[in-house]
């Protein structure tokens, strides 16, 4: 009897990891052997919005750049703003506006350098966005950086909502944007989470923020072939 | 403002405008309810001040219950006429500059062409511009920390600005319709015609200073509903106008100068009797 019981919650418990395993991969659209997978990339974790915050300091967020090539993350942002060494800045509040480089672009950290970047969003999910609009497009509906849905301007498309009731930043759903990278190649851009681990849903105001979780694409022959399933 | 809850208030800041935004889709009401307007108190071209319009006075910002919205009333006002003009004429030609948002700071012109004014579908043709003079930012303003260098800010400057402005600076096309005048530099936004403290940057470590609203010297230029131009310097959101507020100051009270050109022209040295 006491043997039976005890497989018994071997197995209960085994079951209990096998379940909470398969929850942690219940995105499994999200690899489709193109895209590159950047998983809880921490943004300034030692600033804060508010006073009294355990470990953080009231003030302005530090921003960093990314680099797509090789996933590198950038904080020196004074040595490389106008360089090509970067493709994404996250900048602002909780690193959550998200900024392309551009020399020719006063809103982008880049403005001044040699970056071709410019982003705009469009309203279908990551794998069907196929190809990229033509540069022309791109360059008509820029929006510079992509951040908090409808800011600063009712008509900007951002990649979150804020939940009033709950103070939580959610991800735009179904929303993809095709952006250029800092020498010129069109890319596509899924951002998924702002909070760790990319939880589906929050509701903790404290959830250790920002970790960055996101995909894209960069069609490095140039051509606006965004394809990736 | 409050300053124990900055993220819910940062929070409500955004939400105030999608619910604003969502609170826009609502129909017009038909032409006979339209309640009466107050009497005009401009009727010809000149100068004229306002002082201490009440903006929505009845929200708290606190939040601390987390079942606020933020959803401050828009302030629409006549320029043309000198009056506040009630909600159920948002589309009709008798606003000129609305006040929305959180604590009345987003600044918009009438424009029933543009998809997201408020006077979406109505007949206003109006539009904004701020003007930022680079002599005159080149006294108070740190462009690299996008800050003043010092505050308060001399009123007199704020009116040097707006004197500067002597016609309207741009073409019709320049002006803005689809979007709204904004505090500066503030989550995504560009040059504003007002500084907002969030960090308490101006005076550290004083939490009665921080989250304060300093308005600039640069002026905004409103093309009315109905198609006339103006110029506006706004001096202040606090009751009493202090140049430097802190947060026991009561908000938002805004005051501001303006100069109405009734006969189209944008000229404003000249001020013909009309």
């Amino acid at each position: 009897m006491k043997r039976i019981s005890r497989n018994v919650i071997f197995l209960f418990v085994l079951s209990v990891g096998l379940a909470s395993c398969t929850k942690d991969q219940e995105n499994p659209q999200l690899e489709d052997g193109k895209s590159t997978i950047i998983k809880d990339l921490p943004g300034d974790l030692g600033a804060s919005m508010a006073d009294g915050v355990d470990g953080k300091v009231k003030r302005p967020f530090e921003d960093f750049y990314f680099r797509l090539s090789d996933k590198a993350q950038i904080k020196d942002t004074v040595t490389y703003a106008k360089t090509l060494s970067w493709d994404l800045a996250f900048t602002g509040i909780y690193n959550s506006m998200i900024k392309v480089n551009s020399g020719a672009d006063p809103l982008s950290p880049g403005y001044g350098g040699e970056g071709k970047g410019l982003i705009l969003a469009i309203e279908k999910p990551y794998h069907e966005v196929t190809m990229a609009p033509t540069l022309a497009e791109m360059q008509s509906d820029n929006l510079s950086f992509v951040g908090w849905d409808k800011y600063p301007q009712p008509y900007y498309k951002g990649w979150y909502f804020y939940d009033l009731r709950t103070h939580i930043s959610v991800p735009v759903k179904g929303r993809t944007f095709v952006f250029l990278t800092a020498e010129g190649k069109f890319a596509k851009l899924e951002v998924l989470n702002i909070y760790k681990g990319n939880p589906a849903t929050v509701t903790d105001l404290h959830w250790p923020a920002p970790y960055f979780t996101f995909r894209y694409y960069v069609q490095e022959d140039g051509s606006r072939d965004l394809k990736t399933q | 403002m409050k300053t124990q809850k900055i993220i819910p208030f940062l929070l409500l800041f955004v939400g105030s405008f999608l619910i604003q935004s969502c609170s826009k889709d609502d129909p017009g009401r038909p032409e006979e309810e339209l309640p009466d307007l107050p009497p005009a108190t401009v009727t010809k071209s000149g100068e004229y001040t306002v002082t201490e319009l009440p903006g929505d006075l009845t929200v708290s910002m606190g939040g601390q219950d987390g079942t606020g919205d933020g959803g401050f009333k828009p302030v629409y006002y006549s320029l043309e006429d000198g009056r506040v003009v009630p909600e159920a004429y948002v589309k009709s030609d008798h606003w000129d500059i609305a006040f929305t948002g959180i604590y009345n700071s987003s600044i918009w012109a009438n424009n029933g062409a543009a998809e997201y004014n408020p006077a979406k579908g109505g007949i206003g043709s109006g539009g904004a511009y701020l003007v930022v003079d680079p002599v005159i930012d080149a006294k108070y303003y740190d462009a690299v920390k996008h800050q003043p260098k010092q505050v308060p800010i001399d009123k007199s400057l704020l009116d040097e600005a707006y004197s500067n402005v002597q016609s309207v600076p741009v073409a019709d096309p320049q002006l803005m319709t689809n979007g709204y005048l904004s505090l500066d530099y503030f989550l995504g936004s560009s040059n504003g015609y007002a500084f907002y403290d969030f960090y308490g940057a101006m005076f550290p470590g004083n939490k009665e200073r921080g989250h304060i609203v300093y308005n600039l010297p640069r002026p905004i230029i409103i093309k009315t509903a109905k198609g006339n131009y103006a110029k506006l310097i706004i001096y202040s959101f606090y009751k009493g106008s202090p140049r430097s507020p802190t947060l026991a100051d009561k908000a938002p009270y805004i005051s501001f100068k303006y100069t109405i050109l009734k006969d189209g022209s944008k000229d404003f040295t000249k001020i013909t009797d009309n």
